[in-house]
Order: C-alpha cells, then structure tokens, then sequence
C-alpha cells in the first residue's frame, strides 16, 4: 500500500492508527499494534525496585538498555525500559508515582506524545510518502521520501468548510439559540442544509460530511464555538451519538478541559481547547497561528520538518513544533528526553552575572528626520550563531573541552565551547536554515506565481522557527535549553555588531542607530553599491551573511512618548528609494490602535513617501497635515464606519480579576453579563461612547446593535496623539497640535 | 553572622553555622537575603564569617547593583565582593531541587562557603503547573535535606520565601517552619519593618519593630 501519511492516533485498546491518502485522494486505515516505552535511570537502585513495584499493575514489558541520559554525556548508562501495551497506562502509571522517589530517579520519553514517539521510532513523518507492508508483527515502512526535501510532492487532500447559521435570539448568540442552517462548501459545490428539525440538520451534516469524505474541515472559531455548540445542539436534541463527523465513527465529545490561558514573553494569550476529528483535519482559522499566518502548505512543512503530526502542528505553538524536531535529533542519537527538566543554570559569580546578563547590542538612534541613511541587517542572525559557534546547552561551558587551550570562547564571558561535538540544537537549526535558505532560492528561481507562494508559505513557516529557537533557549520549559546558551547567543551577538559598526568606520560611514541585528549607517556620499560592498566586507570579516535592507530617501527616528527628550529604540518610519514603507512601534503597527488612526497615520506617510529628500519631505507636510484635518472632520461630522472605531484590547486577566474599572474590563463584564465565556489573554473589542456613566463608557462590539453616540472628542485626541505624535521631530516650536486641534464643537452621529 | 540591623541582632544574634534559618513575609526578606551574602564576607571580628557566599535564586530576583552598594557601603573591594558571591537561578522547582540537592552539596565541597541564602523557595512550587501533591512532597524532602546539610556542612543556611497575597504558600511553608531551627517573620511597613522571631533553638518567641525607611534595605 502506498500513499502519504496524513493522521495517526493510539487506540484506547493498544496500538496505533495510521491514516494514508493514496494517490488516488482515497484515505486508508491502517492498525500498527506498537507499545510505546519509556526508559528509567537512578543512582540507587532501591529506587528501580520501588518503581517496578509500582508498575505492576500495568501491562509493562521490562528490559534493560544502555542511552546517554544526557546529551552532556559521552558514554551510554544502563537505563531500564519500560513498554506499555497502551498510551493510557503510561499516563496511569506516572500518576501513581510517588513524587519522592522522583526526586532521585529520572524518568524520561515519558510526555513525548506517542503519535510522535511512534515517527520518530519508525524514521516517519507526516505527509511523508510511504509504502506500507504488512507483517504478522506490525507494519514494516518503506520511506519513498525525504524530510530535508524542498520539493516534495503532497497528497490531494479533499476540503470542507462549514458554516454555521444561528437564530440569535439576543444580542450575543448563545448555545440555546437554535440552528437555523449550515452551509458546506466542497470540492463538488455548495451544500445548504435548511430543512427539516435540528436533530434532522444535525445528522443530515453528518451523513454529508461521511459522503463528501473531506480530509479536511475548515471552520471560523470551530475551537471555540461552532463544534462545542455543535456538540451542545446535538445532545439537546439527543442526536449526540449519532453526531460522527471523523473517520473513526466516533461521536463527537466536548473537550474534557476549558481553553487555556498562558504567558509569552509577559503577555497573556488564551487558547481554547482544541477539537480533533480523528482521521481528518480539523483548521480552526481562529485559531491555528501556523495555518492563518503560512497557509496551509506553511503547516505542512513545519508537520513534516518537525516531525509533528499535522493535527498536533495545526494547534500547537511554534515552540512546541521545533522543540519535536529537538526531540527527533536527540532520539536519532539515544539521547534520551528528560521529563520534568531539571538542568539549572551554572553557579557563577555575581560578578559573572553583571557582565553576562545582558541583551543584544543597542546604540540609540538621534531623534529627528534624516535622508541618505541606509540600513544593514544580518539575516537569522542568532540562528545562524548558535549553529556557528554550537551554541546549545551540553557545549557551553563543557567538561570536555574546559581545560583546552585552544577551545572557542564566549566573548566577554569565560565560557568555552565544546570543540568535540555538535549539539542538538544546532543540528536542528542546521535544517531549518538550509531549507529556508533553499525555498528562498527556489523563490527567485521560480516564474509560476502559484509554486512561488508555496515556496513563500514554507520559508514563512521555517522562519517562525527560527525565531523561536533563541527564546527557547531561555525558555524555562525547553527540552533543550539553558540560560548559559542563551547568555552566549547574546554575547556573540553583541560582537557581531559591534563588529560591523568598527568596520562600517573604517570605510568612511557613521552610524545613527544600532539594534540587535540592524544598523542604520550615514556615509559622505555614499551610493548603494558602497552599501553593497560594505556588506562584502563584513561578510569576509565575520563569516556571517550581511544584507544590504537599502537605502532610505528619508527615515524619521521618533522620541519616547513619555519622554520627548529620550529617542525610542524600536520607534520609526522611513521610506526606501524604491518606495517600500517601513514603519516599527508607531500606532499604524499596534494592535490596539483603532483602524481610523491607523489609517489616518498610513495616509500621512503615503503622502510624505514621495519626497525624495529631507527638503521635499519638509515641504509636503503642509498636505500631510490637510489629511489629518479631513480625518478629524470626518470624527467631528460622523462620517466614520463602527469598524472603523474599534480598539482591540487583550485581557491581562479575568474579568472578574479587574478591581479597577479599565476600559476592557468594563467591556469584557459587559459581554460576560450578556452570557459569554471571556478569559484571560482574549481580545476584546470595543467603542468609546459619549457618556457619563463610567459603567457603559465602552460597549463591546458584539452589542453594537445601532447607531452609538461615539466619544469623538476622545477619538480626535488619539488621532492627534498620533498624527502630532508621527511628526514630533520636526515640530520644532511644538505647536502642531494647538494649530490641528479643532473648535470644541462636536456633532455626534 | 549579624544582620547588621541592630534591634534584630540585638533580638536573636544573627545567622549561626550549623544552622537553617527560614525568613518570610514581605518583600524585604529579599533585601535581607542580599545583604546577608555581603555581611558573610566581613571578617568574623567585624560580624561576618570571612567567607564566600551562595545565592541560590528562586525568584529570579537577584539584584546585582543592590549587594554592589551594599558592599560599598561597609567599606568592601565592591569587585571582590561580587566575585565571592556564587549565584545560580531556578526557573522551575525541578531547577531548584537539582540545585540545592545535586549541585549545591558538590559546590560545598569544593569551595570554602560560609552562607548559603536560597530566596524565594516556595515560588516555584506554586507554579499553577506543579501538582500540589508533588509540590508537598517535595517541599518536605527539601526541608529536612536543608536542616541536615546546614548541620553536615557547617554552614548558615537562609531560605526566605515572600508571602503570597492570597496565601497559597501557607500550605507549604509549614514544612520549612517545621524543620527550620530558627524562624523569622519579616514584615515591612511604610516607615519600618517589623520582625518577629516564631522559632529559636534558645530564645523566647519575640517582635521587634525597627523604624527604619524600607529603601535603605
């Protein structure tokens, strides 16, 4: 049997699925009676004994192996392993551990998800073409392809989009109103089904749903609402166990656990459970960061690269997926996975923590307005020096090499680098860099503007990986970091440009502004190929690929907002001379910024871009601020759209965690008054309104059910904010916004 | 070892070798802690130990300038003092338990350490991920593998742990109290921190309050 590999999932009676697509689009079942296993280490063997105490009450298999049970090790140490008939008794088994004996013997593989577990012992991966034999023992796997390939060929996968048409019988849909109707748009056309009771909607969806076969459902906020009310309906209207929409002729199940609210570099997000269709794939595009940011061929390179299946790839965050292809490297090499990580940083000095704790390298730029300025930028630079320099936890500061005297340093730190072997992490990032680099040539190489976007969608979704790799160095829960490593990235980086910026002066420029990977440089003179050459240069000296972002025919470093006098790191806007926009930390890129103000602020730069110098750019102001009085009149008049006054706010906590009446949680209590669900890290949209009661200052724009009396007077101060804000450098006498602020009177829509 | 906060010296004595103090309540316990390390490397005359320091962080909340002016202030090499100044940071409570029982022990051995300082212990164990029948558990381990080390090693052992707002660490605190020779409670006011012994080997239970202004700390 040949074909790709789309799904595969452990059975509650042992054993793995495996779903193929053959060539044909058909999707085959195929059963693998594989046990998984788990190995265990200690120093005292009375603790193996207690442990296999408690393990028999399991179905377990025994055996003894030799693996490295770190990757600092050199030598493999005889581990025991233990097989488990199901995935399940693994789960029951750690919970029936007692925490003490944790404490001095080592568990691991244990929270690796089988279904990966099952890839990596296999050597598969998703989307992987295969040919499956079947034994008396299992299934043999035949590899037809190869995981490091950047032109593969994919399966043709069948989609169904389902939406759903509610009969709302207050302002926010509910799961007691009832289903009006459901539209499934195929491959074979659109399908409505509006007749008939709702149980008969329900299963009519279901019976489609087996008839059409789709690999893959697409939905809007499947996660969050059309499934669980789906769900609801169906056990209303006690259908539910007739309600199958998978391949396994499972009825559908709410999710056992609520979503998800978690930190990520100090913000909260939330994630609502997911809901899996066993066989299929479910998309949620509210929910599957991958999917709506790289399209779908995005998803399938990470799934394939990662060695994560599709389903699990779709909901998890990028970290997790390339902490799975961490995971593939040290299986491949006996290493095994550490539960519970518990590898803390190296005792150093006070001292040693002054001078290592830092970040990146930061020149402030010069407030003001500035033309011939052009930019430099390394690209993936902190991946590219962790692979260079074997920036990964088991080589900093390694045994092995620490009294060598020829052994690589950290700059700055008294650290060596491990001369005798290659970590886990940079053989990982190794991978992700050379695709990229080769959809990134395969880009140019290509005429076909479909072949191009897929090649575009895959380096995107590689890209976020790389990002994510130096963050999950420090990252407390990464299988494979270390703050050392992290501390080492930063300080190589520091001498990369600090670096480039010695040898940019040898060459005649000056820098204006220096940040982590970027410097913007001014050269007497200087033409791009100057640029060019300069990048050469670089390149030649550090080993390390500069490239040329361009030159600028103006770029504006904007003040702190706070401070006038203090210049902002990430805080500018600048046009290149091929017209391309750049624009960092002003309102235009916030999030909660209303799209009036973004547009305002967008149409003010698109009227200034033309100016190809300091002078003309001065001289068009005068139109740029003619824009912004429209923009004003329009809030003053009326003439705005709702959408366009909505502000977008992420809950830092649960509404009703708030003791003080901000904005969103005002707005946040409102909906949950309504009957919603909010957590903590939702967005939460809203409309200031021209009021006194502080209780409905903002209505959330699921309520918005009307006309609304808009706070204009505060909108006019956030456009202001920002127009004035956008041009705060050149207002030299600082009485723009005096001359921009209308006269106080205010019609109302 | 004195604190170097006369109505607390004058109170219980100080830090002793041999013995594990557990210091909670507000957040000047981390100041104490800090400070702790640079007083351990006075000499014994001038209330120190003469000896190197450890700083097992658990709340990732060393402040590195703060044992700087501290150390300025008592007249000390400012460098030296950081130098002597072994830190380590935990970001999760497995971190914590391998530091303070695989790694700390091995430190011991090789280097001369007169005060070990383990801040905010209870932290990481109120992490929403951390099982709270793990977190007991071993909560209770660590605390008699502290008693003991303090008594093996001849060393002051200081755990602090700041008081959570809504009493989560009540719970597991009761270990380090239970096992601890000496307990002090250490709450800041606005113009002073109060201090109350719960616990001493030889002295009575006692509170004292030293009107001190809390950034001095």
């Amino acid at each position: 049997m040949e074909g790709w590999l789309f799904d595969l999932h452990p059975t509650p009676e042992g054993g793995m699925i495996i779903w193929l697509i053959t060539r044909r689009g058909k999707a085959l079942r195929l059963h693998d009676p594989w046990r998984p296993s788990i190995y265990a280490w200690t120093k005292t063997p009375a603790n193996i004994a207690s442990l296999l105490r408690e393990q028999r009450l399991f179905d377990v298999q025994t055996t003894s192996d030799y693996k490295y049970v770190s990757p600092n090790d050199f030598q493999r140490t005889k581990v025991l392993r233990l097989t488990f008939k199901r995935s399940s008794d693994i789960t029951r088994f750690l919970r029936n551990i007692n925490p003490t004996n944790l404490i001095e013997t080592r568990l691991f593989n244990v929270d690796v998800p089988v279904a990966q577990l099952y890839l990596y012992e296999k050597n598969l991966f998703p989307l992987a073409l295969v040919r499956a034999h079947i034994t008396g023992e299992g299934i043999s796997w035949e590899l037809l392809d190869d995981a490091h390939s950047c032109q593969y060929e994919t399966p043709p996968l069948k989609g169904a989009k389902i939406t759903l048409h509610i009969r709302k019988s207050a302002r926010v849909t509910s799961f007691n109103d009832p289903l009006n109707s459901i539209t499934i748009e195929a491959p074979s056309g659109v399908l409505a089904i509006d007749n008939g009771s709702e149980a008969e909607k329900l299963l009519e969806l279901a019976r489609r749903i087996q008839e059409i076969d789709p690999d893959i459902i697409l939905t809007k906020n499947g996660d969050a609402f059309v499934f669980p009310y789906l769900i609801h309906r169906a056990f209303q209207n006690q259908v539910l166990s007739q309600f199958i929409l998978d391949r396994e002729g499972r009825p559908l199940q709410p999710t056992a656990t609520r979503g998800k609210s978690y930190f990520s570099y100090g913000r909260i997000y939330y994630r609502p459970s997911p809901i899996h269709l066993l066989g299929r794939l479910h998309l949620d595009a509210c929910n599957d960061f991958i999917f709506e940011d790289c399209g779908l061929q995005g998803l399938i390179e990470i799934a394939r690269t990662c060695r994560t299946p599709l389903r699990r790839a779709s909901r998890e965050t990028i970290g997790t997926n390339m902490t799975s292809l961490q995971m593939y490297q040290a299986f491949r090499r006996d290493i095994l996975i550490p539960w519970k990580k518990n590898e803390p940083e190296d005792f150093k000095t006070a001292y040693e923590l002054l001078k290592a704790d830092r970040g990146g390298f930061i020149l402030e730029p010069k407030i003001g307005l500035f033309d011939k300025i052009g930019e430099i930028d390394f690209a993936s630079l902190y991946p590219t020096l962790m692979m260079k320099h074997n920036l990964t936890p088991e080589c900093i500061s390694c045994q092995c090499c620490a009294h060598t005297k020829t052994a690589m340093q950290v700059p700055e730190l008294d650290y060596n680098l491990c001369e005798k072997r290659i970590g886990i992490v940079p053989h990982t990032l190794r991978i992700l860099l050379r695709k990229r680099a080769e959809y990134k040539t395969l880009m140019t190489k290509t005429t076909d503007p479909k072949l191009r976007n897929v090649h575009d969608q895959r380096q995107a979704a590689l890209k976020w990986c790389l990002v994510t790799s130096f963050g999950y160095l420090g990252y407390r829960n990464a299988r494979f970091g270390k703050i050392d490593a992290h501390i080492g990235v930063c300080a190589f980086a520091r001498k990369v440009l600090r670096e480039t910026i010695e040898i940019a002066q040898e060459r005649g420029f000056s820098v204006v502004h220096g940040i982590v990977d970027s410097v913007w440089l001014t050269g007497e003179n200087a033409s791009e190929d100057d640029y060019v050459n300069l990048c050469d240069a670089i390149e030649e000296r550090l080993g390390l690929p500069a490239s040329f972002e361009g030159m600028y025919r103006w770029v504006v470093f904007l003040p702190s907002k706070v401070h006038t006098e203090l210049p902002v790191l990430n805080r500018y806007y600048g046009v290149f001379r091929d017209g391309k926009v750049k624009m960092r930390g002003i309102e235009y890129r916030r999030r909660d910024a209303p799209p009036i103000i973004k547009q305002c602020q967008r149409d003010m730069i698109n009227c200034l871009a033309s100016a190809r110098s300091r002078e003309e750019f001065l001289a068009r102001l005068p139109e740029a601020l003619r824009l912004v009085r429209r923009y004003i009149d329009r809030l003053q008049t009326g003439r705005v759209d709702i959408e366009e006054l909505l502000i977008t706010k992420q809950l830092s906590k649960d509404p009703s965690e708030y003791k003080h009446n901000v904005v969103q949680a005002i707005a946040a209590k409102q909906l949950v008054h309504e009957g919603m669900q909010i957590s903590a890290g939702q967005n939460i949209s809203y409309i200031i309104q021209e009021t006194r009661d502080i209780e409905k200052c903002v209505i959330p724009s699921e309520l918005v059910s009307g006309p609304i009396r808009y706070n204009a007077a505060k909108y006019i101060s956030m456009l202001l904010d920002a127009a004035v804000g956008l041009l705060s450098p050149v207002d030299q006498d600082g009485t723009l916004r005096q001359a921009l602020t209308p006269s106080p009177h205010v019609r109302v829509r | 070892m004195s604190f170097g906060i006369k109505d607390l010296d004058e109170m219980f004595g100080g830090v002793r070798k041999n013995q594990f103090t557990f210091l909670y309540g507000g957040k000047v316990c981390q100041a104490i802690a800090e400070r702790l390390c640079v007083r351990s490397q006075l000499p014994v005359g001038d209330g120190g130990f003469g000896a190197a320091s450890v700083f097992i962080d658990g709340g990732n909340t060393f402040d590195v300038y703060h044992a700087s002016e501290y150390a300025t202030m008592l007249y000390l090499d400012r460098d030296k003092v950081l130098r002597d100044i072994k830190v380590s940071r935990a970001f999760t409570c497995y971190q914590l338990v391998n530091l303070i029982v695989d790694k700390l022990p091995m430190l011991l051995c090789e280097q001369s350490i007169g005060l070990v300082v383990i801040s905010n212990i209870l932290d990481l164990f109120l992490d929403s991920e951390v099982d709270l029948k793990e977190a007991k558990h071993t909560v209770n381990f660590l605390s008699s593998f502290l008693a003991q080390l303090a008594r093996e090693k001849q060393i002051a052992l200081v755990a602090t742990c700041p008081t959570q707002r809504n009493g989560s660490d009540v719970l597991l605190r009761q270990f380090l109290t239970g096992r601890a020779q000496v307990v002090l409670k250490a709450e800041q006011r606005v113009r002073e921190v109060r201090f109350t012994l719960k616990k001493h080997p030889s002295k009575q239970p006692a509170t004292q309050t030293t009107y001190l202004v809390a950034d001095a700390l």
